[in-house]
């Protein structure tokens, strides 16, 4: 069965996210892109997030991709905004999915594991993709 | 509240192993619910990166404060801040005076702790820990 989230076949999207943390958390030229796998993930994995939750995250990856801003940017900047006393919560556990995508141009499948370049490339590409199709989205 | 803590595992360091017993009775006395990943990942004997990473994950998404320790040997405290960081879950660092913390992690991080002995750790930890609502 296919993943009713991100159409990954056999829903092994959740395995290769996985797996890629685990890359991430052993080797450094891996972990360079391990922002954009997070987001880029729970974006089409929208059940785990609340509307507004998903939104942010969005936003998140446009800074990330479009303005090239590193995470500690954003996060310091945020913190200006809003000293961290964000009134909207970000996760949900009620599984029902923010959006009902289920065609993606690209998903975590697409991206080849070999070696760090090859994987922070994919990632990448895979990442822009997802921007590139979660920005016509309208909620 | 459920406070994940990220730190370098203990091993044969007697300060290491003395700051996993500290930081966790430290949440505790304070209310919170503490969840001490390295101690968590041995008990279940997940020694893979590919089996404990799911663990993880799913610990942290439902977690309402981070706290990770630093060391300058860590190596998954940048990828847990990084969890927490995408689901905007708050980060506390704790790391002793001059020890180096890469820019991203200070960037990342919503309240910084620098202590001295661990003794000190504890009382600022509890201190900022009081401060949270349950």
């Amino acid at each position: 069965m296919n993943c009713p989230e991100c159409g990954a076949a056999d829903s092994a999207c959740e395995s290769r996210f996985h797996e890629c943390l685990a890359l991430e958390f052993q080797n450094p030229g891996y972990s360079a892109v391990h922002h954009l796998t997070v987001i880029a993930y729970t974006l089409q994995h929208s059940s785990t997030l609340t509307r507004a939750g998903w939104l942010h995250q969005r936003e998140l990856l446009r800074q990330f991709i479009v303005e090239n801003k590193p995470p500690e940017f954003i996060r310091t900047q945020n913190k200006d905004l809003d000293s961290g006393k964000r009134t909207f919560k970000i996760k949900s556990n009620d599984g029902k999915p923010v959006i009902s995508k289920t065609a993606w141009a690209k998903t975590i499948l697409d991206v080849q594991m070999d070696d760090a370049g090859t994987y922070c490339k994919d990632v990448t590409a895979w990442a822009k993709s997802v921007l590139e199709d979660v920005e016509t989205i309208t909620l | 509240m459920k406070v994940f803590i990220g730190m370098k595992v203990p091993r044969a360091d007697e300060e290491l192993r003395l700051a996993a017993d500290l930081l966790p009775a430290s949440v505790k006395s304070t209310g919170h619910q503490p969840f001490l990943a390295t101690d968590e990942i041995a008990s279940r004997g997940l020694t893979n990166p590919k089996d404990f990473m799911p663990f993880v994950w799913e610990h942290l998404r439902s977690a309402d404060l981070v706290i990770i320790l630093n060391h300058p040997d860590l190596r998954g405290g940048l990828i847990e801040a990084g969890m927490a960081y995408a689901w905007d879950i708050p980060i506390w660092l704790c790391h002793k005076p001059g020890e180096r913390v890469s820019s991203s992690m200070r960037g990342c991080t919503d309240v910084t702790i620098e202590y001295e002995t661990l003794d000190d750790l504890r009382d600022k930890l509890s201190s900022q820990l009081k401060g949270l609502t349950q």
